[in-house]
């Protein structure tokens, strides 16, 4: 009881805060913004989920996090603080400290992340080699517990990446994240290369992850109904801007912006057969240019929503950007 | 019921491994991939027929084989043609039959980058069958290019015709990439996860174009995906496909109301659904078995957590449990 306690009161430290952040793109000679006006705070051991369709900045705002963004990325403004500290004010040697030690990554195509002529677990040894300077052989046998909770046979640290399958190399990844014991794992899509069967089970590991180690997860994702079902929060975007943002609970009962309420239309589920003539009317796809983002798209769209774009109204417990709830 | 558009009959699709030097040395013969092994089933005219597993259980195979992209093994692929006037073995005909056969036989992949040629304007990739079928040149091609873009949603047409790929969004791309398959007027086509590429709302509008399409052009579709859920949404029956075979065949409200299979079940329980709370729980830990080499037994069997002795032993048949649903598992065969 009483440990549950002190849980519950750390819960609201956070461990990663992004701060007004703004990001563009220099493609050719036109300059695309990718990231507005984003500010959202993670608390330790908690998992939030990042939703968006593909070029809604979610991924970017993650290489903002672990400073991998593309050459032609620019950062306009804001600050991303980490434990205190702004991460894009610090120099790559100290943010390499970091990267991969304090905040752990597992990216969406886990063959992408080994070295072929590598062991599995020899990855893990040479990261705890780098980070902490422990002795190759010991690197090895943390590899075998850390597998072995997960309910992989220890020995599979000794087998080469094309000698496992896509999930048990997601496994593996995950394993990898966590051995320096970072307090902040970013995930970009862990799932999206995998089987079904196979996910829920990557799922399940992220889930222990934060129960026993207290890792407070950012989990980016296009998928709404994965995001609802792992996340304590949900942070939506649209069109490089957070559009709405509440506990997974709320935002499952009762979604307020008009995209999120689309977009959990569109779930084809078990229980029912949807209707999917009906989303048949437009065949726009892109983000408005003017006004609100979305009022291309929405059926509540009024006369104001084109010319001028809604700030993210505070609901308190939960955030929206849309005119209605002004 | 009208006669079936197509009788797939005992097809098998067998690739063949390399073979290294060791093995050559010490005379071992040649391992197989059997990525089809004798399948059969009807399709409907007019209907939306789902193929449903993970990857690697043959299911984009076997839609390759059907439409004649990839020659079977063995087995026998009837299909009632118009242009011919008779049914026709799509297994054993000759390629320029094939060829002529095309015209009412089209695929639709599931990434429409790949599929798109970034060279060419999408106006002129559109109505390039067109070209290679002789059919229609210059303007008259523009003007039957036109009316399917406005079909399926690249409205003003005049205004998309002479954009590049790179302009467009995955959605708009995979809208391109249908009206090319629809430009010779086809009967059957195969959508191999033509939506697991696009967000849900983008799907949700993909699906619903495919649906007036399938109206409005009377056309029969093969549906293959990984998502049962989705499969259950559109399809008028399903096949549950794992490591090559038919494991599970009924109509896609049976399928999901009483799933026979184990492996159906499996894969139902993995779906999630966002209106409750918490992950499904899997329990199942082991991996999908790769489909080199010989089975004995049921194919499922490793994974199985309701398997007998038997089901080690031997292979179960198909059997029809209630009429048009049949599933391939001991538990379900009277003795």
């Amino acid at each position: 009881m009483l440990i549950k306690v002190i849980l519950h009161n750390s819960m609201d430290v956070k461990i990663l805060e992004i701060i007004d952040l703004e990001i563009m793109y220099r493609v050719g000679r036109k300059s695309v913004i990718a990231v507005r006006d984003v500010s959202l705070a993670i608390e330790k051991r908690e998992i939030r989920a990042v939703v968006g369709e593909s070029g809604s900045g979610k991924s970017t705002l993650a290489s903002a996090v672990l400073r991998v963004l593309p050459g032609n990325a620019r950062i306009v403004r804001g600050s991303i603080m980490f434990d205190g500290v702004d991460l894009l004010k610090l120099p790559e040697r100290e943010m390499r400290r970091i990267r991969g030690s304090r905040i752990g990554i597992i990216f969406q195509d886990p063959s992408a992340t080994f070295n072929p002529v590598m062991r599995v677990g020899d990855h893990i040894a040479e990261l705890l080699y780098v980070h902490r300077g422990t002795r190759w052989e010991e690197g090895l046998k943390v590899a075998e517990s850390l597998v072995k909770r997960f309910g992989i046979p220890s020995e599979r640290v000794y087998d080469y990446p094309h000698q496992l399958s896509g999930g048990m190399k997601q496994r593996f990844c995950i394993a990898m994240a966590i051995a320096t014991n970072p307090e902040l794992v970013i995930a970009d899509e862990p799932t999206t290369a995998l089987d079904v069967v196979t996910q829920m089970q990557v799922l399940s590991m992220l889930r222990e992850l934060r129960d026993e180690y207290g890792t407070s997860i950012m989990f980016i994702t296009h998928d709404l109904s994965l995001a609802l079902s792992i996340s304590d929060n949900v942070t939506v975007m649209y069109g490089g801007e957070i559009v709405e943002e509440a506990p997974s609970d709320d935002l499952r009962r009762e979604p307020l912006h008009p995209y999120t309420q689309m977009l959990l239309e569109c779930i084809p589920r078990l229980r029912q057969r949807l209707d999917f003539r009906r989303f048949e009317k437009e065949s726009i796809e892109l983000p408005s240019t003017r006004g609100c983002i979305f009022s291309n798209r929405c059926r509540y769209a009024r006369e104001r929503c084109l010319r001028e774009e809604p700030p993210l109204i505070d609901l308190g417990g939960r955030r929206v950007r849309c005119w209605l709830y002004e | 019921m009208s006669e079936p558009i197509l009788q797939v009959i005992n097809l098998k699709k067998y690739f063949a491994l390399e073979r290294s030097i060791a093995d050559r040395l010490l005379g071992r013969s040649r391992a197989y991939v059997k990525a089809v092994d004798d399948v059969s089933f009807d399709v409907n005219e007019n209907e939306i027929f789902g193929i449903v597993g993970e990857s690697g259980c043959g299911k984009s195979t076997l839609g390759r084989v059907i439409i004649g992209l990839l020659k079977p093994t063995s087995g026998r692929i009837l299909y009632k043609s118009k242009i011919f006037n008779r049914t026709v073995d799509i297994a054993s005909l000759k390629e320029k039959d094939l060829r002529l056969l095309r015209r009412e036989l089209q695929i639709i992949f599931q990434d429409p980058y790949s599929a798109l040629n970034p060279k060419m304007k999408i106006g002129d990739f559109i109505g390039h069958p067109l070209e290679i079928h002789k059919i229609a040149t210059g303007e008259e091609k523009r003007e039957i290019v036109m009316k399917i873009m406005e079909k399926v949603g690249l409205i003003p047409p005049e205004e998309y015709y002479d954009r590049y790929p790179r302009e467009l969004s995955g959605g708009q791309r995979q809208r391109v990439v249908i009206a090319r398959a629809l430009i010779l007027n086809p009967r059957l086509i195969v959508a191999d996860e033509p939506t697991s590429n696009l967000d849900v709302s983008i799907q949700a509008r993909i699906i619903a174009l495919l649906l007036r399409l399938k109206d409005e052009m009377k056309l029969t579709y093969v549906f293959i995906t990984h998502s049962i859920a989705l499969a259950h949404n559109i399809c008028d029956r399903i096949a549950v496909m794992y490591l090559g075979r038919i494991v599970e065949l009924g109509g896609a409200p049976s399928i999901v109301d009483e799933p026979l299979h184990p492996y159906t079940r499996l894969l139902m329980r993995s779906v999630i659904d966002p209106d409750t709370r918490n992950i499904p729980r899997v329990r199942e830990v082991s991996e999908p078995p790769s489909p080199v080499g010989d089975f004995r037994g049921c194919r499922f069997v490793r994974r199985c957590p309701e398997k007998m002795e038997k089901c080690e032993r031997e292979e179960p048949p198909l059997v029809e449990v209630s009429t048009g649903h049949y599933v391939r598992c001991w538990q379900h065969v009277k003795r």
